[in-house]
């Protein structure tokens, strides 16, 4: 075992074998590196998000054509350290009659359900926390916890709008976890497993390419899920003043915000795993730190087109977002999915080429039907949108 | 040690169960009262967790918390003037309501002690063969397929009165204006 084939367990050997030289319990030692594991693993992703945070104000300054951030650091990189500790220094306003624990404690539960799903990503190969067989449930089931801790920063806060902007998250929260878990699921079955170290190892084909439909309705529920443009209604800056965390100041909002960033990062990087391929690549069974390097670039690039669509597409209203989820995508990856199941069954024993095939091109008919059925019936010529119902109302 | 560090996490956990559904009953306030009730759940999945049966941790929180929960929030919320604290709101009849808790809890421990398993301890690998098992005895005809696809037709047609009854009432509002 050396560096190079499994540094994660070469380095926990050197700190255990240090530790027994200090005469620890073993017991003990183990929980020792068990808790620093977690402390600088969480802690490596939060200030991974410094980065992230800076990366996406650079991309759509360019894309806006402006400068973005260029004062601290080369290129504006560290400008988010600076602004943290403008967020430290600014006053806790507690709103009269918010419910106190349920207040402070919401910001801090939702950084932390967004951080525990990293206990199962295999970020490269033999490196990761845990391996879960219902890896993909826990990630839905930890999803859960989220909206439920925005409902209650919304309540708590004691104000109209909180509540009815914590109502609106939940509502398109609920709604576009249904199609995501089901877009889920067909990466699940195609490995035949709930494991995200068994979805990657059997990706030798990436699932996107068995199932392009599917990414795109993940890609699509992964932006509403993390409410970005053009899902950002629920917060929009310019046409209210925000969400359910109108009444947070200072560091309690900063949580928010962070939390914000780690989810959509969080997303992007089971976007890579579960269609993707993960940490798949040339060499990197072998050398570990290779598939953490194509891993860190497949997850830039599910980033970077989140920071695409955010810089391209306006606004959605939150009829349209309704209707988007229900009427569109829900229907479209039932439809997908039992149909994939379906072929996978008239299929047995192809070859892989053959197999492959049969589900790309049924994905595209589905894709390409979808397409003209919506085009057909609910896209509204422009001289009917009724203008007069507007100006009556 | 670490066996009784597992003892100790047990035991704490319980309490935290028993503790939160008592609080969860006595809460003056609806929307702490359900949020007990959340943390109720989730130190329940912990339990699961004990037993070494992930997947029952899980579906206990997708389920339980994830909608349950939520769903409960939401008609509190949504229900008028339920989110005030009025001058009283405990049970006028607490001595039948214990009485019928209690018959309930009689039957069920009853009924519970006659599957053969009852009290042993299980395997992890066993339990591992068991859920897999669970799906397939839900799925396949000769066993209770029928009365699981009865189970979803049952909530399909749930779901359905549930929009016609919206979607008739929005019609007559607006036909009132």
């Amino acid at each position: 075992m050396t560096f190079w084939t499994d540094p994660i367990n070469w380095v926990l050997q050197i700190l255990e074998n240090l530790l027994a030289s200090w005469g620890l319990n073993h017991v003990l030692s183990i929980f020792i590196i068990n808790f620093l594991t977690v402390v600088i693993y969480c802690t490596m992703i939060l200030v991974f998000v410094f980065f992230l945070i800076w990366l996406e104000r650079k991309l759509i300054a360019r894309m806006q054509d402006r400068l973005g951030p260029n004062r601290v650091g080369p290129w504006g990189i560290l400008q988010s350290i600076p602004d943290a500790i403008k967020i430290f220094t600014k006053e806790y306003i507690t709103p009269v009659g918010v419910d106190k624990v349920i207040y402070n404690l919401a910001p801090i539960i939702v950084v932390a359900s967004v951080l525990v799903v990293w206990a199962i990503i295999p970020v490269a190969p033999r490196w990761f926390a845990a391996d879960l067989n219902v890896g993909v449930l826990y990630i839905i089931a930890v999803g859960e916890l989220g909206i439920l801790m925005v409902m209650m920063a919304g309540w708590s806060s004691n104000n109209k709008f909180a509540l009815l902007g914590a109502f609106r998250t939940s509502a398109q929260l609920v709604s576009y976890e249904i199609p995501m878990a089901l877009a889920m699921l067909v990466p699940v079955f195609m490995a035949r497993s709930m494991s995200l170290n068994t979805i990657i190892t059997n990706q030798s084909v990436w699932n996107i390419v068995l199932a392009p439909v599917a990414f795109i309705i993940y890609f699509l529920c992964s932006l509403a899920e993390v409410g970005r443009a053009p899902f950002d209604l629920l917060e929009a800056e310019s046409e209210i003043v925000a969400g359910y965390h109108i009444e947070y100041s200072g560091l309690k909002f900063g949580m928010f915000f962070v939390g914000d960033f780690l989810h959509a990062f969080t997303i992007s990087v089971l976007g890579a795993v579960l269609f993707l391929g993960g940490w798949r690549g040339p060499g990197a069974e072998q050398y570990p730190l290779l598939g953490f390097v194509y891993m860190t670039v497949k997850i830039i690039l599910v980033y970077m087109l989140m920071m695409v669509v955010r810089g391209t597409l306006p606004r959605l209203r939150i009829d349209q977002m309704m209707d988007f989820t229900w009427k569109v995508m829900t229907p479209l990856m039932m439809g997908l999915l039992v149909g994939m199941i379906i072929i996978d069954s008239l299929i047995v024993g192809l070859s892989p080429w053959l197999r492959t095939g049969a589900f790309l091109a049924f994905n595209v008919i589905g894709a390409v039907i979808t397409l003209w059925a919506l085009g057909k019936h609910t896209m509204p010529k422009p001289q009917e949108f009724p203008l007069e119902d507007l100006n009556a109302s | 040690m670490p066996l009784n560090l597992l003892y100790a996490v047990f035991i704490f956990n319980a309490i935290v169960i028993l503790g939160s559904a008592i609080c969860s009953v006595t809460a003056r306030n609806l929307i702490h009262a359900a949020l007990w009730m959340v943390l109720s759940f989730f130190s329940i999945a912990i339990l699961f967790v004990f037993m070494g049966i992930g997947f029952f941790a899980v579906i206990q929180i997708t389920i339980y918390i994830g909608a349950i929960a939520v769903l409960i929030l939401f008609a509190i919320m949504l229900t008028r003037r339920s989110m005030q604290e009025q001058e009283d709101k405990r049970l006028k009849n607490v001595w039948v309501a214990l009485l019928a808790v209690g018959g309930v809890l009689t039957v069920l421990v009853m009924t519970l002690r006659q599957i053969p398993i009852f009290g042993e301890s299980i395997s992890t690998t066993q339990v591992d063969e068991m859920v897999p098992a669970l799906g397939k005895a839900l799925t396949e005809p000769a066993q209770y397929g029928l009365l699981f696809e009865l189970a979803s037709v049952l909530l399909l047609a749930a779901l359905i009165g549930a929009i016609y009854l919206a979607f008739d009432r929005k019609k007559a509002e607006g036909e009132e204006k």
